[in-house]
Order: C-alpha cells, then sequence, then structure tokens
C-alpha cells in the first residue's frame, strides 16, 4: 500500500464531476455512475477532505460539470468498497468498488448532492 | 361528353382534360327536412369531396426523436472523460422505441415525455421516464439491445427490477406502467 494511503471513514465526503447532461432539475442521472459498458466497477471520486471544489471541478474546466457529494457510508451500506487512490496529480483520487448493477447506481444517484458548484462553461 | 349526374348534381365530367373540383351536391333540403346531426342529410353526403387526414406525430415525440438526433452529433469524448460517440445503432432502436412507446398510447403522451435522453458513454442511449415517484430507465446499448431498471420509491423501501437484456415490448410493457400509475384508481 502506498505511504500516501488514508483510511476513508463512513462520515467522509466524496467528491464526484457529473456531466451536465446528466442532471436535471436537481435530479441526478444513474448514468452519472456509469462508465463503460455497465455499471463502473471502479467509479472515480475524490475525496473531499484533502481537496477543494475547485482543484476537483478544475479538470473539466469550460465543460460545466456538476459537483455532486456523496458520503462515504453510502456506497459502504450497499456492499461497495471505498478506498483511497492517490494518482500522480490527484492526491484526492478515490475509488468506489463493486458496482455491478444499474440499481446500485441509482441508489448512488440518488444519495448524491448536488454542491451547487460548476466547473466553468465556455460558448 | 358524357355528364355523370348524381342526385341531380353534376359530379364529374368524363373526358375533360382537367377535373374541377367536385361540387358539392345540394341536400335535397325541403322545409320540412331540417338537419338535427351532421348525419341526418342521407347518402348523398358521401358525395362530399374527401380529404386525407394529415398524419402528425404527438409534439413529445417530434421533441424527443430530436434529442436524439441531437444526440448523434456528440464527438469522442464529449464528457471529457473518453466517452465514444453515440452509435448509429443506439439512435436507430431509440427511435423506434420512441415512436412505438409514444405512438401507441397518444393520449399518455405528455406522461410520456422523457425525464432524461442522455447519450452513454459507451456509445449508447438512456431513455428515462419519471411519474410521482416512479421510473424507468431504458438502456440502449450501440448494438440496439434494451436493458431497463424500473424504480418504484412509492413505498418505505424503493423497490428495483432490472432487466438486462429485454425486448422491445418488454421495455414498452414497463414504460407505460409507470406512465399509467397516476391514471389508476
Amino acid at each position: 500500500m502506498h505511504e500516501d494511503v488514508v483510511a476513508i471513514g463512513d462520515d467522509d465526503d466524496l467528491y464526484r464531476l457529473i456531466f451536465p447532461d446528466f442532471v436535471r432539475d436537481g435530479v441526478i442521472s444513474s448514468a452519472a455512475y456509469q462508465r463503460s459498458r455497465m455499471p463502473d466497477p471502479a467509479i472515480s471520486v475524490n475525496l473531499a477532505r484533502l481537496t477543494t471544489i475547485e482543484a476537483t471541478l478544475a479538470p473539466q474546466a469550460g465543460r460545466g460539470h456538476y459537483l455532486g457529494v456523496l458520503p462515504a457510508a453510502i456506497p459502504r451500506g450497499l456492499g461497495l468498497t471505498v478506498e483511497h487512490d492517490p494518482i500522480p496529480g490527484n492526491i484526492a483520487h478515490a475509488l468506489i468498488r463493486g458496482a455491478t448493477t444499474k440499481a446500485v447506481c441509482e441508489q448512488l444517484a440518488f444519495a448524491t448532492r448536488l454542491t451547487g458548484h460548476r466547473a466553468t462553461l465556455t460558448d | 361528353m358524357t355528364t355523370i349526374t348524381v342526385s341531380g348534381a353534376v359530379a364529374g365530367t368524363v373526358g375533360a382534360t382537367t377535373q374541377e373540383p367536385m361540387p358539392i351536391p345540394s341536400a335535397p333540403t325541403t322545409q320540412t327536412t331540417r338537419r338535427t346531426s351532421p348525419y341526418a342529410v342521407g347518402a348523398v353526403a358521401f358525395a362530399r369531396p374527401r380529404r386525407l387526414a394529415v398524419r402528425r406525430d404527438p409534439t413529445v415525440l417530434t421533441e424527443a426523436l430530436g434529442r436524439v438526433r441531437g444526440l448523434a452529433q456528440l464527438s469522442a469524448n464529449w464528457d471529457g472523460e473518453d466517452a465514444v460517440p453515440i452509435a448509429s445503432g443506439a439512435i436507430t432502436h431509440a427511435e423506434l422505441l420512441l415512436r412505438e412507446v409514444i405512438c401507441k398510447y397518444p393520449l399518455l403522451d405528455r406522461s410520456l415525455r422523457p425525464f432524461f435522453l442522455i447519450g452513454r458513454p459507451d456509445g449508447g442511449v438512456q431513455v428515462e421516464w419519471r411519474v410521482d415517484s416512479r421510473s424507468v430507465e431504458v438502456d440502449v446499448r450501440p448494438d440496439g439491445q434494451l436493458s431497463y431498471l424500473f424504480v418504484d420509491r412509492s413505498g418505505e423501501a424503493p423497490r428495483f427490477h432490472e432487466n438486462a437484456s429485454a425486448s422491445r415490448s418488454e421495455a414498452i410493457d414497463v414504460i407505460t406502467h409507470v406512465a399509467i400509475a397516476p391514471y389508476r384508481a
């Protein structure tokens, strides 16, 4: 295990970037937690206490992504694992592992709250 | 030149190079004949020129199809996370699904307006309907294969029903189940 890896508690918040089309009237589509063919088996999030809202939104600058926040207790309550996974350039990167059904993705989306912050949009 | 007379009215002219619009025959009205219904004039009514009904798609369908066509314009990496362009197979089958489900129940067209109609990062299309506390999201994969997730949050605990490989008729059944729910007693 990498020496910089930290334990993530149930009360930790996770940030998830959400493509603009996946949000309507404050409702988040389960698509926000799906990647390729089916539910993303390793969902990328940021551990909130190791980053900032601005730093999380920065990679999607110009695309208007929303920022959602999800307590780590939610995926764990669904039987998923949440682990810190720092990557070059993003010490806050973490993964939610084990989402194999759309129903799980829907529950993650349902429990995610929008922070009210968005990445910038270009014309 | 031969003329054909129907009920005393000139209905048409055989041998003419152009035909004038067929005149409306005068109904055999007298002081004692009164129209009480559009169907009360008798057989001569059938001589009226008939207009072909122009079939129009419901507005909801027109909107939905426009959004599907918009998805076809998405280029690679449209989500900023390496999404692929939406596959033509997904576009075609999403259009078929929308046409069939909305045209099947034209009176429910407002309930059948998709809440989400979005591209999927794998090149598929996701269509979601929400009515009250129920929802169904149908995924159209790039090869046209359908799957759906039905969610019912009307009770204390949410109920989920997932079908990873659904036929179009199965998907339409569950979509209409969601759309019709508010109209049930």
